[in-house]
């Protein structure tokens, strides 16, 4: 029953995040996206500490629940798990036994030098952790280069018993392994009714069961075990259930991991055209079009960021590069950095639209507080990201004469005016003090191949 | 455009009798339905100079427009009217290879001296156009040929294309040479180019003239846009002349065929069967002094329906054309840019489809549903429906939204829209509903 009840919520909340990270046309994810917001870490970035509380307490009491219902990862994991004992079913392959000492060892010792550099880089304010699994899994969804992370952990899911992640590398889960082996209710073998069949460690999705050589009785790792409840369904006997230490006086289970003394600070696993040839005067025929090319992204000084974020520093610090906001922004203003600071933590280019004054969905969705929303009585008007620059040498106006409004038309807080040159043509000037960085004019700008417009990050937003 | 009718016809619900025959200044036989040659189907589906919501790129369907010509040829229709830049320049090869294919005597050409272009005024460079249209239509001798849109560009422009270069005199010459069998001119724009043909008929004896006509514009063509002069009044001087109207815009670019439904509510009431697109032929040929009504018939079932009215055409009674009027007063109503999709702004040097735009815009006009007042109950599903056909008929960088301004347009429209204004408000008022869609 347990495993059904699981089954069901974690089918539930996996679906609930397909949808909020592959379907954000959809008015539903208005609703879901709030689901984002109960992921640990981004909970802990975000300052949230009720969500991270009740996490780490019901793991104190239940072990690492958070990992079977409530992690994407995890649950994606368990997907092709599934489709892994398919295979082997079709080939006729044999489950192996469970892991032998030596390589629990290392596992052991591979995933807390992971949690240990996963620490560090936060707590030295390095932000953004490539290993925080709610981002590895949104990162998977919406972008593609995730195909390839899938195709690694369907292969590891696959071949192996299906959350090798979550007990190889996982930073959360070892973090919520160390809490779980004080749960008082966790799953435990009750040696006396066990008849030592291993049919609970051959299904072990976490490769966390270890029977008795002698084949009585057997112990469940807690700090590895993702409660999915498998083994108790699994079992003839009924010999594993929830119950407190105490009742469970004399079962064979010392509880904690295995391999306590193998903690070995070892190696450094924690790597793991528009064209204007159209114009007048070439003009012969009716019909058809110019060819349209959409604007060049131009080199900025540095990433620009939405408002909301306060400052590169404080973005960078919280986001776990989830990409839902990338997900979610209505206008494709926000996509994946590739600087080097900020690899894979959204940035804003205006090829595809631009950020509209009306508009605070990526804060809205944010689970992780990097992009938090507007405090009150803030209006993102009044919010200055970064500023305009004017690059005469490619302005249509200044190296062709074209009389053209686009960006004084579009300036939503009219920061752009057009003044005569000497030439006697309108060139815009920027007052740089009022412009806030929305990217209307870079977006609309004709000049191709970059626009005659780029917008400057600020380091630490004017507000 | 009349797809009802076609169906009718093919139901034998329709009868089609003998095309109605208008008889030119030289006795010439010419059917009262024209084939216009700016709206030739393409491969893709749609209309080679726009509708359809963006215009195309793809390739002319010479097989379509075969079909067409010989439909139109063994139905009576023999009167077809090309130019020079229609279809990016594609539309005189196309119609010469379909008509080659039929004796010359059964049917009768129109095209244009088009020189709208500075580089064409030189009048070597006329005459070349000239000859090439010849070459182009695999013929000697051209039956109707007009001077194109006089009044584009203003009358200086006219004088240019046409009187300071000798040009007029030359193609004076060639009627008298039989190389053209009828000269005339068609006038859209300042109407001091129309003033001054008109009153030099006695030197220039104007074979026909080419106006735009249809009920709305009989009346209310001022109205729309003040420069316009009224069809009446265009008509009125046509037969004080004694010069043969040939009607263009019929269907105002197919803005008469669509459903309003105020408008069909008058016009069903008349008659319930017939289609939206018959009244405005039928008020056209009405008029006795009209030798031929061109329509630009993209699919077959338009040229199915329009022949099954034009074969007879009824004319109107004084209750109908009375009608006709209050319709149009309704049209007047709603927020039409007077767009007919004739293309001849394109391609804009920036990018942005502006038959397109219009059309969309129009579409939501004319069916009622352009989402205006937001206490409405069908405002946010009107204003959805608009986004979506606005973005499913044209990437975003075709959109209002990138208009510059820079009016390089505004000289080549025959209807004389301020189309960067119009831009504007367009885009203005779909940033408005792309923000309330945000927050909806």
């Amino acid at each position: 029953m347990p495993k059904q009840i699981r089954r069901i919520v974690a089918v539930a909340v996996l679906a609930a995040f397909a949808v909020v990270f592959l379907g954000a046309e959809w008015r539903v994810v208005r609703w879901l996206a709030p689901i984002a917001k109960l992921q640990f870490a981004p909970a802990v970035l975000a300052g949230n500490l009720a969500v991270a509380g009740a996490i780490l307490l019901v793991t104190a009491l239940f072990g690492r629940l958070y990992c079977s219902v409530l992690c994407p990862l995890g649950i994606m994991q368990d997907a092709a798990g599934v489709a892994g004992r398919v295979v082997r079913r079709l080939l006729k392959l044999r489950s192996k036994g469970a892991p032998s000492l030596g390589s629990r060892r290392v596992q052991f010792a591979m995933r807390h030098v992971v949690l240990v550099a996963f620490l560090a880089v936060g707590l030295c304010g390095l932000g953004f952790s490539w290993l925080e699994p709610y981002g590895i899994f949104g990162r998977i969804a919406v972008l593609w280069s995730g195909v390839a992370l899938v195709a690694v952990i369907a292969v590891l899911a696959g071949v192996g018993r299906g959350r090798a992640w979550c007990g190889w590398a996982c930073p959360v889960g070892t973090l919520l392994g160390l809490v779980s082996r004080v749960a008082p209710f966790r799953l435990r073998i009750n040696g006396s009714k066990c008849v030592g069949c291993r049919k609970c460690e051959r299904g072990c999705k976490a490769g966390a069961i270890a029977i008795d050589g002698r084949g009585k009785g057997g112990k469940i790792d807690a700090s590895l075990c993702v409660d999915c409840f498998d083994c108790a369904a699994e079992c003839p006997t009924g010999a594993i259930s929830r119950r407190p230490v105490n009742a469970a006086a004399g079962d064979n289970d010392g509880g904690g991991s295995l391999t306590r003394k193998g903690f070995i600070v070892g190696t450094a696993a924690a790597g793991a055209t528009l064209t204007t040839d159209g114009a007048e005067d070439d003009k012969v025929f009716d019909g058809g079009y110019a060819e349209i090319t959409p604007p060049g992204v131009d080199e900025r000084n540095a990433s620009l960021k939405p408002a909301g974020s306060r400052s590169i520093a404080n973005f960078s610090a919280r986001c776990v590069g989830c990409q839902l906001c990338v997900k979610a922004c209505p206008n494709h203003v926000l996509r994946p950095s590739r600087r080097k600071g900020d690899y894979m933590q959204p940035e804003m280019a205006f090829d595809r639209g631009y950020c509209t004054v009306d508009c605070t969905r990526c804060a809205e969705v944010c689970p992780a507080g990097a992009i938090a929303p507007l405090d009150a009585g803030v209006k993102k008007e009044s919010v200055h990201i970064g500023y305009a620059v004017w690059h005469k040498d490619r302005c249509v106006a200044a190296a062709e004469g074209v009389n053209c409004t686009a960006c004084e038309r579009h300036c939503p807080v009219k920061a752009i005016k057009r003044v005569k040159s000497d030439a006697g043509v309108l060139l815009p000037v920027v007052d740089t003090k009022t412009c806030i960085g929305c990217g209307a004019c870079e977006h609309v700008c004709p000049a191709r191949p970059m626009p005659g417009m780029t917008v400057m990050a600020h380091e630490r937003h004017v507000s | 455009m009349g797809a009802e009718a076609g169906n009718l016809t093919r139901r034998g619900l329709l009868s089609a009798g003998e095309m109605t025959v208008r008889t030119g200044r030289h006795g010439e036989k010419v059917s009262l339905l024209g084939y216009g040659a700016m709206r030739l189907p393409t491969k893709d589906g749609k209309h080679a100079n726009g509708w359809a919501a963006g215009a195309s790129q793809a390739a002319i369907d010479q097989d379509a427009v075969n079909a067409h010509v010989d439909y139109a040829l063994e139905h009576g229709l023999n009167y077809f009217d090309t130019s020079p830049v229609y279809c990016r320049g594609e539309s005189e090869r196309v119609i010469g290879i379909a008509l080659s294919r039929h004796p010359r005597e059964k049917y009768f050409i129109a095209t244009k001296m088009s020189n709208f272009n500075e580089m064409f005024w030189p009048l070597e460079k006329s005459r070349e156009m000239f000859e090439t249209s010849l070459k182009s239509l695999r013929t000697d001798y051209i039956d109707f040929y007009l001077l194109h849109s006089i009044g584009n560009g203003g009358f200086s422009t006219f004088s240019k294309r046409y009187i300071e270069n000798g040009a007029l005199d030359w193609l004076v010459e060639q009627r008298a040479a039989g190389r053209i069998r009828n000269l005339g001119f068609s006038y859209h724009g300042d109407a001091r180019a129309f003033e001054w043909c008109i009153e030099n008929h006695a030197k220039y004896k104007w074979d026909f003239c080419q106006i735009q006509m249809n009920y709305v514009d009989w009346r209310h063509a001022k109205e729309v846009n003040d420069r316009n002069l009224n069809a009446e009044y265009l008509y009125g001087k046509l037969v004080e002349n004694d010069i043969p109207a040939v009607i263009m815009e019929p269907l105002l670019g197919g803005r008469l065929a669509k459903f309003n439904y105020a408008v069909a509510s008058k016009l069903k009431g008349m008659d319930p069967s017939a289609s939206m697109a018959s009244w405005a032929f039928r008020f056209c040929g009405t008029y006795p002094k009209v030798l031929t009504i061109l329509s630009g018939m993209t699919y077959m079932q338009h040229l199915e329906a329009n022949v099954a009215t034009f074969s007879p055409l009824k004319p109107l009674d004084r209750n109908q054309l009375a009608t006709l009027e209050a319709a149009a007063q309704l049209l007047l109503q709603n927020k039409t840019v007077p767009c007919n999709l004739c293309q001849y702004c394109m391609p804009c040097p920036y990018g942005i489809d502006i038959p397109g735009v219009f059309e969309c815009w129009n579409t939501a006009c004319t069916e009622d549903r352009l989402p205006e007042d937001s206490s409405a109950p069908s405002y946010a599903a009107n204003r959805r429906r608009f986004l979506a056909d606005y973005d499913r008929a044209m990437p975003d960088l075709r959109q209002a939204e990138h208009c510059i301004g820079c009016g390089r347009c505004v000289s080549h429209c025959p209807q004389r829209i301020d189309i960067p204004a119009r831009m504007a408000e367009i885009d203005a008022q779909v940033a408005v509903w792309r923000k309330e869609e945000r927050h909806a």
